[in-house]
């Protein structure tokens, strides 16, 4: 295997204990700091010329999240790292109880290429920080991002416990074939799979962040043009290629004669009368994405935008009406700036739709009454929801982002990230002494002891009624 | 295959229903599962004993007492652990509402182990319904008694199509895990770990597998070897050795291993008399296979206590190994019986690189007096979890997740972690529909400027 080699040389440095001491974790996440600072520049050119990524959203988004997290975890770590004491039982006074945080040891960290840097800093900041040794496997689809992170990574983290990996689908395929002791993927559910097949030959625990088709219920009672400007902007982003964007709307057909103009309306706020001349406005990745988009233009009918140009890969931002459930649109998450609205009657129509669907990666339900907004969450299931908003759940650090069923498994951000790369481990450190107190347990066994234990291990009830 | 399809599918039913959702239906689960732990103990230690020969006050306070923990925990702390926890909000997000919202996963599989049978399947089961879920239960075939009252029982006292209980062995497991669950929590061998995972990648379930692997126990020369041994027989030959947190092997100086060995001979008169083969507080080995395994690992060893066996009654005396190398076929496999192995080792450091060598264990022990020792101990090896100067305990303790590591397995449960398995935290932020001024700062068109803010 052509990367056993790599592999076991980490796991070389893993076993001989170098990346334990917090003092060597904080030298590589500050080392990691100043790549984002050197770099911010080469790091903006190349995701614009991957997929024409917008600077201010290139830096939001790859910088300014990315330091962000770095930070949080810097100012928290010695925190997470100590050992998490706990209650004990009458018998365990003289004891301590405590869980430990143990590195799981050589990990392997699988990156998109939508943010690219994101997708593999975030997760990679908390395996550092957690005390492990990392191979980070950047998309081959974002060239210029892979080759900048290829070649400039190594000079900023130290290559006995880091290392990039680069290739496509034959390559990732051999390199899944090594015991790794933790996989972090974030892509699509048909690779998920095969990453958690290959990891379940070595039983190697996995965190999936997958996608789907997030659903953007918007109620009747709403503030119309900041309902448009919100949804907007989260499906125009990076020219809609976001795992947790809205990818379609639901409204009743009196919404969506309202929302038509105030979506239009924020379209040309944000990228002027031509969006093809905004530099605000992304690309798509691909030729292959590209073509796979213009065709589902062809689902119902071009409310706004449709404008193509593939020599730039170019798709306008574009709203489609006339949306069937059973269109080609509705059958896969469309990771493009295309937003179809179906039409439904009311909210519990909205609500059995939703249901009815694999559950997604992000929810989203716009309403002035918070009893609607509430009511949506109650009866629907998704890995995060926002209500009145799109996309900011996920940069608050304090909340676990993942999916749930097709859209993934396990949660990372701030401090969710370092519990994802440790392993929890239980530890009970007792007294030699005061054996008698352990009589009980012991053979021969008898009625007698048995109560004793009973006892002590306070199996009653406290209280005579519990109240709800 | 069509008949999971259809447990599965009335079980997927059940839980669209909402009636699992409710707190209050839940306890009123939890607490019918009381009812009948205490209403038919009698027939559940009858179960126990027809399987792995385990005496009333022993299967009682092994099996029993540990489920009634659970639910007494469970319907206690129910309320507050299924209330949303709000998280610290952050300049943008002041205003809003932020908060973590536990949700049930949908149908949970949990598939028991034979060597606590009852026990295996009740408390991963409490987790699963407190968490909200309807769940699917499949105890193991070895231990045929408790399956059957198991599957005779539940729905008795449970809702008859929110919780199943599917019987038999590997055709109809291998089917079953066809089906698609919300999460599956395995109990058993490292082997079949592997294979329910995969089945579970085909549909993107997450699982919790509760392996095994050998669990090493330094002992210290500086320790008080009469009260280590006494601990260590207790968590070595209780259920026979079938524990898979059971200390499987020790590490010490070849100093202290014949005093070692003395200790053990005297606490195990004391706890199973003169003739171990009579006393109602010893175990069998669950069944021939099992039996002829663990005998076979007794070939070319030097026993320095115990070795007898018969196969009519599955017995093997309490036995002892001295002098074992590290190559042979007792330190290969778990042992899973009665049979302890003396690794000599000539200090700590020798002991932490044999344990480092081998795959990551459920459980790992060590006795000393010296706390830094025990901090070293800790320090360099990984384990699933650990206790110091006793065996087994870390397992009773409410607020510690218990779980493996690498082959050991993955996640944990007991207690709130039961809860949190088998739970959605569903991320949610509730952001008000005015105060569009301050989202202007992240819309197009961009600049520098807004950036530096």
């Amino acid at each position: 295997n052509p990367y056993a080699g790599l592999v076991s040389h980490l796991r070389a440095s893993w076993l001989s204990g170098k990346t334990r001491p917090m003092k060597y974790r904080v030298a590589q996440l500050e080392a990691l700091g100043r790549f984002l600072d050197d770099k911010k520049q080469e790091i903006l050119e190349a995701t614009e010329l991957d997929m024409g990524k917008p600077s201010f959203e290139a830096f939001f988004s790859e910088i300014l999240l990315c330091k962000n997290e770095l930070n949080v975890t810097l100012n928290n770590l010695s925190q997470w790292m100590k050992d998490e004491y706990v209650d004990k039982n009458l018998v365990m006074q003289l004891d301590s109880a405590f869980i430990r945080k143990d590195p799981y040891g050589v990990v392997l960290i699988i990156a998109p290429w939508n943010y690219p840097i994101y997708l593999f800093l975030v997760p990679l900041i908390g395996a550092i920080a957690a005390g492990n040794c990392a191979i980070i496997k950047p998309s081959e689809i974002s060239k210029n991002t892979e080759r900048l992170v290829a070649e400039t990574l190594s000079c900023y983290l130290d290559n006995d416990c880091f290392a990039v990996v680069t290739g496509g689908v034959p390559e990732t395929t051999r390199l899944l074939e090594n015991k790794f002791d933790y996989i972090f993927f974030t892509g699509s559910p048909p690779v998920g799979r095969i990453v958690m097949t290959a990891a379940a030959k070595h039983l190697t625990p996995v965190t999936l962040e997958l996608g789907g088709k997030n659903p953007c219920y918007v109620s009747d009672t709403c503030d119309v043009t900041n309902v448009a400007r919100r949804v907007a902007w989260g499906r125009f982003f990076n020219a809609g290629q976001t795992c947790i964007a809205p990818d379609y709307l639901l409204c009743t057909i009196e919404m969506q004669e309202k929302l038509m103009p105030a979506l239009r309306e924020a379209i040309t706020e944000f990228f002027g009368p031509n969006p093809k001349e905004s530099p605000d406005f992304g690309r798509i990745v691909s030729d292959k994405q590209f073509r796979r988009l213009r065709a589902l233009l062809s689902s119902g009918r071009v409310a706004l935008g449709g404008q193509t140009d593939e020599a730039e890969r170019y798709i306008a931002p574009t709203v489609l009406v006339d949306v069937q459930p059973s269109d080609p649109i509705m059958q896969e998450e469309i990771f493009g700036p295309i937003l179809p609205i179906v039409v439904i009657a009311n909210m519990d129509e909205a609500i059995d739709f939703i249901n009815a669907r694999p559950r997604p990666l992000a929810l989203y339900a716009f309403s002035c009454d918070s009893k609607i907004v509430n009511q949506v969450l109650e009866r629907t299931s998704s890995g995060g929801f926002c209500g009145n908003d799109t996309l900011m759940h996920v940069t608050l650090t304090s909340l676990p982002f993942g999916g749930i069923g097709n859209s993934g498994l396990g949660k990372y951000h701030g401090k969710f990230t370092f519990d994802t790369f440790s392993h929890h481990r239980g530890c009970l450190h007792r007294n030699m002494g005061l054996e008698t107190l352990n009589s009980p347990r012991y053979p021969p066994y008898t009625q007698q002891k048995l109560g004793l234990l009973t006892t002590t291990f306070e199996v009653k009830r406290r209280g005579t009624c519990t109240l709800l | 295959m069509e008949k999971m399809q259809q447990i599965v599918g009335r079980a997927r039913a059940a839980f669209s229903s909402g009636r699992s959702r409710p707190l209050q239906f839940r306890i009123q689960q939890l607490k019918a599962l009381e009812r009948m732990v205490q209403e038919k103990e009698k027939e559940i230690l009858a179960a126990l004993k027809a399987d792995l020969n385990k005496s009333g006050p022993n299967a009682y306070s092994h099996e029993l007492l540990g489920v009634l923990r659970e639910l007494v925990q469970a319907v206690e702390k129910l309320p507050s652990w299924a209330a949303p926890h709000p998280v610290k909000k952050d300049l943008l997000t002041l205003r809003d509402k932020a908060y973590i919202h536990y949700e049930p996963l949908g149908v949970v599989l949990v598939i028991g182990a034979w060597n606590y049978p009852f026990l295996l399947v009740m408390q991963p089961l409490i987790g699963a319904i407190a968490a909200g879920n309807a769940v699917v239960v499949k105890p193991s075939e070895v231990s045929e008694n408790t399956a059957r009252l198991v599957a005779e029982l539940l729905p008795q006292y449970l809702d008859k199509d929110l919780y199943t209980v599917v019987t038999g062995g590997v055709p109809e497991t291998t089917d079953l895990l066809t089906q698609r669950f919300d999460h599956i929590l395995y109990t058993g061998n490292t082997a079949v770990g592997k294979i329910v995972m995969a089945a579970a990648a085909k549909h993107l379930t997450p699982v919790t597998l509760e392996l095994g692997g050998k669990s090493p126990c330094y002992i210290d020369t500086d320790c008080d070897l009469a009260v280590a041994c006494r601990r260590i027989t207790w968590g070595k030959y209780m259920n026979c050795g079938q524990t898979c947190i059971a200390p499987d092997y020790i590490l010490c100086h070849p100093s202290i291993q014949g005093r070692v060995v003395e200790n053990i001979k005297e606490t195990l008169k004391e706890f199973y008399g003169e003739d171990v083969k009579s006393s109602p507080d010893y175990g069998r080995i669950v069944n021939q296979r099992h039996f002829k395994r663990v005998k076979s690992l007794l070939e070319g060893q030097k026993i320095a206590l115990g070795g007898e066996t018969d196969e009519a009654s599955c017995f093997i005396a309490p036995t002892i190994l001295t002098d074992v190398s590290p190559e042979s076929k007792v330190m290969e496999e778990e042992i899973f019986g009665p049979v302890l192995p003396i690794v000599t080792v000539k200090s700590v450091e020798e002991a932490i690189e044999f344990i480092n060598l081998r795959e990551k264990p459920l459980a790992l022990y060590v006795f000393s007096n010296n706390k830094q020792l025990i901090r070293r101990v800790i320090a360099e090896t990984s384990s699933g979890g650990m206790t110091a100067n006793d065996v087994l305990m870390h397992s009773v303790v409410p607020d510690l997740p218990f779980g493996g590591v690498g082959h050991s397995g993955m996640g944990a449960y007991l207690g709130r972690y039961s809860f949190e398995t088998f739970s959605h935290r569903r991320s949610c932020l509730i952001k008000d529909l005015s105060w569009e001024a301050v989202n202007k700062l992240r819309y197009p068109p961009g600049s520098m400027e807004m950036m530096h803010l």
